[in-house]
């Protein structure tokens, strides 16, 4: 079936000049280190620990119900480093996941209940299958997909994939849509940002409230 | 994609299937399309040829050479002999030696590391070279890559006397052209008399004067090869600058037949070439020789007794997690087998098992389909002819019953080209002898009944053309005054048809068609899926197959003003799209049977 229109609540989401969308629920810490770049949602429930290292994401990203994003360390001589994370464009991640990679490349399809482990390195085109738990430090090659426990290789992706990734993160963008306004009145209650950078200018959900 | 994970992805959207030409059914995206025959590929319609092949973990191009050597294998990364996660290269504190630190493998994820192995395979040395000291066969590997042998071998020869055939097929074509030309009868023709002078210009009328492509020229060049030496993979690099192998071997007619190979086809000289007369002798020699390599020794004594100590040692086994499993003792088939009671302990790590990167080729003109970059971390493609970006694709939006067997299925159409396409749809397809066949898998429960018959989508640009503008004008005409009813949603480069289903193939209808149309026609108001009439579904999938042809050229809709089109023209692409439609998507089903 076609992918169904979802509608939000105008109210539960900040929308951006480059057309991000970020749950009120979600909780962005460090707000200066995280950088959306364009057409991204984030959904309810959301931690991106901004506040440990840079985290960039790319164009027409989804991220799920209650994923983690956390930039992962390496312990140099007992002090801890801590990387940047860096997820390209069109890269769908699903609900309930932990990521704590390195990079991940674009054209990413992660299911639900994963765990992306420190330091892992997904490069563009591939798949982490649902209730997968990636080892640390695990490099996943294009066109593969990663399942099990721990993910191993399994099989190869179609070579059309990045295509497809395309079609669906663009359709899933275009279908997730605020309520048909009624009488037009509740726009006051979004605070468009007025900042012209790519950052996030509106503060965290927590301290608004 | 396997099945499972394919679902996982398409999740909502895999209620549909396209139909590859051999009749396999496969996602859209698993297609490739060939703009030489206008057809669909499949898997099984492609040939494959390996590019390159590299590590998947350090992401290292390895050579052809060196991927045979290694057991196709990379020399640097090791798998986790428990878990097969990749294992990790560790500095091991010095402690009590105070000499220099040394390396071992580590498992990030279930802790496994390498002390305690036979040290002298996985000691510092020997995992930063490659595991050079672990080169040593096995008997299991030798008796393996004997067997590798043998199979290259007949794989080769299988190979060779395929192309062989081929050949024989297009020499014969040529040699009759060759015959019938004007210029060219003479020498041909008298057997050999022109073979020395005719040299040059035979090749010209090869390449060009009978629009030969290029690749097929080199074929017969390569012909000269196949005959002497067959063990030889049969896709070498023929250039035609070099002189070809046969000019080098003792044939007497070197000098014609490095000059140009493959005009003399019917010479005596070439003609005497190629037999090879093969005496009993050489024929019992190489039956006895495929015998002798088809028998391999006994890798287990089959002893019963070891079957006997087996079972006490599984009976003495008192924790059931030190058993190592089949997956473990699979992998670790190079150092021989192991027993069920080998322990844990008697498990090394293996070398990375390498991946390839493979160019797809249409089978039936040859035509390259899809050829990958070359670089294991791109993802970018040289050449791409992807069903996904040629053919229109297809996505169910909107299912509703309009009565006990008969469904209105929305289907949106998207189009994936830059310009307009024309899409015919056929209730019946016109076979090869003529009879009109309905078409359709065997497992359809169902048939469409009433459709649109021909339509247009708008390109991405949604430019037009004028030379389509007529054309255009008149479907655009037609769907006001007449199609309005199958056309539900048209927005720039997608369309929404409706098509009328009908359960049931047998031809006792409930409603009259007639009757049905008028549903039709008359707007579905209710609109929300709580005011539709329930109805119960008899079946718990909808399933009907949907013929369509599309092109980019109007010129398939020759049959404008005729409202039923009975055979696809020959320049368009006729695809076949299987539907599945689970009967808790529609709209109004009553009972959602379990």
């Amino acid at each position: 079936m076609e992918i169904q229109t979802t509608n939000y609540d105008k109210t539960d989401y900040m929308e951006t000049v480059n057309g991000n969308k970020v749950s009120r629920k979600s909780i962005l810490c460090g707000i200066m280190n995280i950088r959306l770049h364009g057409k991204t949602i984030i959904k309810p429930g959301v931690i991106v620990r901004g506040d440990l290292a840079n985290v960039n994401i790319g164009r027409l990203s989804s991220v799920g119900e209650n994923t983690v994003i956390r930039p992962s360390y390496k312990k140099f001589k007992g002090s801890i480093a801590y990387f940047p994370l860096t997820i390209g464009d069109h890269v769908i991640i699903k609900e309930n996941t932990v990521i704590s990679a390195a990079s991940i490349g674009s054209y990413v399809y992660i299911g639900k209940n994963c765990v992306i482990s420190k330091r892992c390195i997904l490069k563009d085109c591939c798949m982490i299958a649902d209730n997968t738990i990636v080892p640390p430090d695990t490099v996943v090659p294009p066109y593969t997909c990663y399942s099990g426990f721990p993910g191993t290789y399994k099989e190869e992706l179609v070579d059309s994939f990045e295509h497809y990734m395309k079609d669906l993160t663009t359709t899933t963008y275009e279908h997730f849509l605020p309520n048909p306004v009624i009488g037009g009145t509740p726009s006051s209650l979004v605070t468009t940002p007025t900042s012209s950078s790519t950052f996030i200018p509106t503060s965290s959900p927590a301290v608004t409230k | 994609m396997g099945e499972r994970n394919k679902q996982q992805v398409h999740s909502k959207q895999a209620y549909f299937f396209v139909i590859c030409v051999c009749s396999k059914s496969f996602n859209l995206t698993e297609l490739y399309f060939c703009n030489g025959c206008q057809k669909l590929n499949c898997k099984h319609c492609v040939t494959e040829q390996i590019d390159c092949y590299y590590c998947p973990n350090c992401l290292d191009h390895v050579s052809v050479a060196e991927a045979s050597q290694n057991g196709n294998r990379c020399k640097k990364c090791y798998d986790c002999p428990l878990c097969f996660s990749v294992l990790a290269l560790q500095q091991q504190q010095s402690t009590t030696e105070g000499g220099t630190s040394s390396l071992f493998l580590y498992c990030n994820f279930c802790k496994w590391n390498s002390f305690g192995m036979d040290n002298s395979k996985y000691d510092t040395l020997s995992i930063l070279s490659g595991g050079t000291k672990g080169k040593e066969l096995s008997p299991m590997q030798l008796e393996a890559n004997k067997v590798l042998d043998v199979l290259q071998k007949e794989a080769a020869d299988i190979a060779s006397s395929k192309d062989s055939r081929t050949l024989t097929r297009l020499k014969l074509a040529q040699a009759m052209r060759q015959l019938f030309s004007p210029t060219n009868a003479g020498g041909s023709g008298s057997g050999g008399s022109g073979s020395g002078g005719g040299g040059g210009s035979g090749y010209s009328l090869n390449s060009s004067a009978l629009g030969y492509s290029s690749s097929l020229a080199n074929n017969f060049i390569r012909d000269e090869r196949w005959n002497k030496n067959r063990s030889v993979a049969s896709p070498q690099p023929s250039n035609p600058l070099l002189p070809s192998p046969s000019s080098s071997s003792s044939s007497a007619s070197s000098t014609s037949s490095s000059s140009s190979t493959s005009n003399h086809l019917l010479s005596k000289m070439a003609i005497k070439k190629r037999i090879n007369p093969i005496g009993h002798q050489e024929v019992d020699q190489m039956m006895q020789g495929r015998v002798e390599a088809r028998q391999f020794q006994p890798i287990v004594s089959d002893d019963v007794k070891q079957d006997m100590e087996e079972v006490d040692a599984l009976l003495a086994i008192d924790n059931a997690n030190k058993i190592n499993g089949l997956g473990q003792r699979f992998a670790n088939q190079q150092q021989g087998p192991l027993l069920s009671n080998a322990k844990q302990e008697q498990l090394a790590p293996q070398h990375k098992q390498l991946l390839t990167r493979r160019s797809k080729r249409c089978r039936r003109c040859d035509k390259l389909l899809a050829k990958p970059d070359i670089n294991p971390a791109k993802t970018e493609f040289k050449r791409q002819h992807f069903a996904f970006s040629y053919v229109p694709r297809v996505v169910v939006s909107r299912a509703i019953w309009l009565e006990k067997d008969v469904c209105n299925v929305q289907i949106q159409f998207t189009n994936p080209l830059h310009s307009y396409l024309f899409i015919c749809f056929f209730k019946q397809v016109k076979d090869s002898d003529n009879t009109l066949q309905i078409y359709g898998s065997k497992d359809d429960n169902a048939i469409p009944i009433e459709m649109l018959t021909e339509t247009y989508i708008g390109g991405i640009l949604d430019e037009t053309d004028d030379k389509d503008n007529q054309a255009l004008q008149q479907l655009k005409d037609a769907e006001i005054s007449m199609h309005s009813r199958f056309v539900i949603d048209r927005k720039d480069n997608k369309v929404t048809l409706g098509f009328l289903v009908r359960v049931s193939k047998d031809d006792a209808p409930t409603l009259d068609n007639d009757e049905i149309r008028s549903r039709l026609a008359t707007p579905s108001t209710p609109t929300k899926k709580q005011d539709l009439p329930k109805y119960e579904s008899s079946v718990t999938n909808v399933k009907f197959t949907l013929a369509l042809s599309f092109s980019s050229n109007s010129s398939i809709l020759n049959n404008l003003v005729v409202p039923q089109p009975t055979s696809p023209s020959s320049t368009s692409s006729l695809i076949h799209i299987l539907f599945d439609i689970p009967v808790q998507e529609f709209d109004n089903t009553k009972h959602r049977p379990i």
